[in-house]
């Protein structure tokens, strides 16, 4: 399967490189010189953009982006052009059967590079969350603000808890079948969204975690589970995902697999740990207690480590 | 693969790394706190004397909206309610509603409830003035059901108590089928937790620069789950209470300029445990003297205390950003130890301490720089620092084994690791829509108490980004890594002996090659495509017995429509296959076998929503999908062995609804939701409390249901 894959890649790229090459015409949108301001700000683009136009944009006087009082609201400043750009040209009248030239930013075909606009929004947003933003993997894909935010709407949801997931899975199509599968969190039902654990604005650790550690990360919710304990299960203390599947998986408790064959990765002493249980252990044949329900977890049900000062099996 | 001297990991140089990123941060501060590439003074040549905003319709004062309505459930099933509340057959209220204030001042107030007939609920209201400061304060519930045809024996269980007993006429039995007043004493029992979370902060902003936050959490964490309770070989499935209380506590303090900015963090987290432990009677026949009852841990109380400093630097022009975060934290925990045994019969022997004293530090650097030393060329290097220093003494302990008997004195093992790591990426702008890209990195991973006292993972990747098309966006991406052990594999010494030639699959030599493809393709302005696939294959070379192989394999289509004004439509496939290849023997030297099991889940869903249809007003939407997910296990032994059933699940899932808008203030929505969900389980099914002649279980079955969920709800906006 993976040869077919690299050499539909390979393919992939020779008529890539082919088709790029001759498409490209070494023209950057930013290189284009700044256009002018409108004569009236706001004014000038109400005329076309109210409720009745193509692109309605009079919602935006209910967001935090228009409110009164606060002198840091684009509002208080260039208005629509605050982030959209110098709207003059744009904003033109323009002769029959003439396009439109676009306004510079957010936009349909808008001419700013996304990096250009993500710094627009970036002058007034560089908390601590966006503090990682330049080396982000989102940022090297090249990633907008506005491909998952909708500052024009009171209702941004991706700001939405139950809703949030969505916008997400539009590009993580790889997490979509996990969130269906029989085991997962919360997240199908709208009690729980990705950045409950991930931080999309950029973090400085691997799958861009809110958190310093992958651990850290489940302990904000599984706190019991932190210890440290009088007898610790190595893996528990190195990495929750050696054993579960955080996005969701086919098996209880997010595990990877089920025990007894997820516990014999890793462990064949000699004894009932080593054997390779059957379909002659299941209720038909002798119904094992090494198999069947918790399999190893129905006597060492302290997978994730015991303070017992008898309990290093990890049953007490 | 050999390693010199100075690959030693105790030399942390990328701790010292992000230390020095972050004093980098610091340095140029002073200087660049007058900056003068602010493009505000771009602003300033505007002549903005006629800009009036005289169409501008600003919003002051009170608005909101109310929603009540109900709705009925078809069925009672846990497996449906679960996390949503709707797990009882019967009416149920809708309610909930915002409310929103904006001020001339910029104060505002906005408070919004969801679900309040429901454990599901959530209420948030926050306040402040925008851009100086906001406080809010905020509550959520999570009902989790996890079964209602569980039956157990054990009075106390329904009640939520941590002492267990059985039913006074109860007859012990060498196996469950020797219990014969068994099914006389089973009761039914619910399986289910309630989370609850408050939460309260407060933010502020001084002046253009400074930041400040405070965070409070509380969760509450009650109900019950399963725990296997054990004698030797011989085990009855428990309903132990859940009754945790975890307080979190976050505040910060930041800096903030165009060209940097600081922060330094406070995190602190401290879980308290209700029960500290559960006991229970033996419902099997007396093996050695005084075995009647048993007593096992709970979770123990513990904390973790952090201090966060991050820092980032950003220089004019764009031609490098860097950041970088340390944390240094302390995980502790001293709960006074249970007695070795409870079993009056044997003395429970002198211990060296009472409690654990328990400690693990623990020190994580990041830092992160990317530069632009030309136009095409983008260069992301990362170095990482993640240590668990565990200072949790080591003592001997006498070993009272499941109550019966006294068996050998072990030494505790207080696990830690040192893991170090630097990479390289470099995305090279070949043309104005393609990009090259290529990245290596190393990590390399000490471990205290295990087989393999270092690893070293190297990793090599190339990728492509291109837009032959400005509509179509392509993403190819190769990667290799390899891990291998820098030492050989030692076994440890145990008894019964294990397998020397086991090889933990965290710890063994590893070959992964992973290749993902992304596709998105906007062939009008109405319509995008999105195509993934994704494939890893791990080739655990050296081994042999436990973890040989493994793949993953994933693809997606995804396809988003706005076929015309006021209508969307939304269609998705995605299909996962996990395989897993184990390898065993029987006793070291018996039979060998193998397993390999499947993984396959297939989901597809269509759905849309139309506006206006028929007439002003009246919206529709629909979704419909369907998940599939099948488990097989097939383990091969003397090829003698019948084969195990397919673990299945089907997901079926209409969801309708529509919305008539009845005035400008008011209108009405009418839900529809279907949900048909089958499962077959060989793990659970046909497994009666005494199908086991050694586990007593809880009788539980997969979980089948056919609900029907019906609301009609009023909004009306104010």
């Amino acid at each position: 399967m993976a040869r077919i894959l690299v050499a539909v890649m390979a393919l992939g790229v020779m008529v890539t490189l082919g088709v790029v090459s001759a498409q490209d015409d070494g023209a950057s949108g930013d290189e284009t010189a700044m256009p002018p301001y409108t004569r009236t700000g706001a004014d000038t683009c109400l005329k076309c953009h109210d409720e009745t136009s193509e692109f309605p944009v009079l919602s935006i006087f209910r967001t935090p982006h228009a409110t009164v009082g606060d002198e840091k609201t684009p509002f208080a400043g260039l208005q629509c052009e605050a982030c959209h750009g110098p709207g003059g040209e744009h904003g033109k009248r323009v002769r029959f059967g003439q396009e439109r030239p676009p306004i510079p930013a957010f936009g349909d075909n808008s001419i700013w590079s996304t990096d250009r606009e993500n710094e627009i929004c970036l002058d007034c947003h560089r908390g601590s969350e966006r503090m990682h933003w330049e080396a982000s993997t989102h940022r090297r894909y090249d990633l907008g603000c506005a491909d998952c935010h909708e500052v024009h709407d009171t209702h941004d949801p991706v700001t939405v808890t139950a809703e949030q997931t969505q916008v997400c899975l539009d590009c993580h199509v790889e997490q979509r079948s996990a969130v269906n599968q029989a085991s997962s969190h919360p997240i199908r039902a709208g009690k729980m969204d990705c950045s409950a654990c991930h931080q999309p604005h950029g973090a400085l650790t691997e799958a861009m975690l809110s958190k310093p550690t992958v651990n850290e990360t489940c302990f904000g919710c599984h706190a019991e589970k932190r210890g440290p304990v009088l007898w610790e299960h190595a893996p528990v203390t190195e990495d929750c995902t050696l054993c579960h599947r955080p996005h969701g998986s086919n098996h209880p408790a997010l595990l990877t697999k089920r025990p007894p064959l997820l516990c014999q990765e890793c462990h064949s002493r000699a004894g009932h740990p080593s054997i390779g249980r059957t379909g002659a252990d299941l209720p038909s044949g002798r119904a094992s207690g090494f198999l069947l329900t918790g399999s190893c977890t129905n006597c060492h049900s302290q997978v994730h480590g015991s303070n017992h000062p008898s309990g290093s099996n990890l049953s007490r | 693969m050999a390693m010199s001297d100075c690959d030693h990991i105790h030399s942390r140089p990328p701790a010292l790394a992000a230390l020095l990123v972050l004093v980098l941060s610091l340095i140029p501060g002073t200087a660049l706190a007058q900056d003068d590439d602010d493009p505000a003074a771009e602003d300033e040549t505007v002549d903005t004397s006629s800009w009036r905003c005289r169409l501008c319709p600003f919003e002051t004062g009170w608005s909101g909206s109310i929603t009540a309505g109900g709705g009925y459930v078809s069925e009672d099933s846990f497996e449906f309610g679960d996390y949503t509340g709707l797990e009882e057959e019967g009416a149920y209220p809708i309610l909930g509603g915002e409310l929103r204030y904006r001020g001339e001042n910029a104060g505002y107030l906005d408070l919004s409830a969801d679900n309040l007939g429901l454990e599901s609920r959530s209420a948030r209201i926050e306040g402040g003035r925008q851009g100086s400061y906001r406080l809010y304060l905020e509550y959520d519930s999570l009902p989790h059901y996890i079964a209602d045809d569980a039956q157990t024996v054990f009075y106390g269980a329904r009640t939520g108590s941590s002492n267990l007993t059985l039913p006074s006429d109860w007859v012990r039995g060498d196996t469950t089928a020797d219990m014969t007043t068994l099914d006389g004493s089973l009761r039914d029992v619910d399986i289910e937790q309630e989370r609850e979370a408050i939460g309260l902060g407060a933010g502020i902003k001084q002046g253009d620069n400074w930041r400040y936050n405070l965070d409070f959490r509380r969760f509450t964490q009650e109900g019950n789950r399963v725990q296997g309770g054990n004698f030797l070989l011989r085990s009855a499935l428990l309903v132990v209470p859940v009754d945790y209380v975890t307080e979190q506590m976050d505040a910060s303090v930041g800096y903030v300029t165009d060209r940097w900015q600081m922060e330094l963090a406070y995190h602190g987290s401290f879980f308290t445990n209700n029960d500290e432990s559960v006991s229970w009677d033996n419902p099997y026949a007396s093996v050695t003297d005084g075995d009647d009852r048993g007593r096992m841990s709970t979770p123990p109380d513990n904390s973790f205390n952090q201090l966060l400093l991050s820092g980032a630097w950003r220089p004019e022009g764009g031609w490098l950003s860097t950041s970088a975060r340390v944390a240094y934290g302390r995980m502790e925990q001293n709960e006074d130890f249970l007695p070795a045994t409870i079993n009056p019969a044997i003395s429970s022997p002198a211990s060296s301490r009472d409690s654990l004293e328990g400690r693990v530090d623990t020190l994580t650097a990041n830092a992160r720089a990317r530069a632009v030393p030309w136009k095409p060329l983008s260069i992301t290097g990362e170095v990482y620092y993640d240590e668990r220093d565990n200072r949790t003494p080591r003592d001997k302990y006498v070993q009272i084994m499941t109550d019966q008997y006294i068996a050998d004195t072990r030494t505790n093992k207080p696990y830690g690791f040192e893991k170090t790591g630097a990479s390289l990426d470099a995305d090279y702008r070949l043309l104005r829509r393609l990009t090259l890209s290529a990245g290596a990195s190393r990590e390399d991973y000490e471990r205290t108490f295990q087989e393999v006292e270092r690893t070293r993972t190297d990793e090599y990747s190339l990728g492509l980004r291109a837009g032959p098309w400005a509509n179509l966006q392509l993403r190819l991406r190769q990667t290799r890594e390899e891990r291998e052990a820098a030492g050989d594999y030692e076994t440890l010494e145990v008894m019964p002996a294990e397998n020397p030639r086991l090889r933990k699959y965290h710890l063994a030599d590893r070959v992964r090659d992973v290749t993902s493809a992304n596709l998105s393709w906007s062939p009008s302005a109405w319509a995008s495509i999105g195509v993934s696939a994704d494939y890893a294959e791990d080739d655990y070379e050296e081994s042999d017995i436990g973890l040989t192989g493994a793949t993953d394999m994933t693809y997606g289509l995804d396809v988003s429509l706005v076929p015309a004004e006021g209508m969307t439509a939304y269609a998705f496939v995605s299909q996962q296959r996990i395989e897993s290849d184990i390898g065993g023997r029987d006793n070291v030297s018996g039979a060998v076998w193998s397993a390999e099991l499947n993984d396959n889940i297939r989901s597809v869903g269509i759905g849309g929503e139309v506006r206006d249809i028929l007439r002003d007003g009246l919206d529709l939407g629909l979704d419909l999908t369907y998940t599939r997910s099948r488990g097989e296990t097939d383990v091969d032994k003397r090829g003698i062995a019948p084969p195990f059933p397919d673990l299945k699940s089907d997901l079926r899932s209409i969801g309708l609804f529509t919305r008539y808008e009845v005035s400008e203030t008011t209108d009405l929505r009418l839900d529809y939701r279907f949900e048909q969900y089958r499962t077959e389980d060989f793990y659970y099914d046909e497994v009666e409390p005494d199908t086991i002649s050694n586990v007593l279980t809880l009788g539980r079955e997969s979980p089948d249901y056919d609900v029907h969920v019906i609301g009609l709800s009023a909004r009306y906006r104010f």
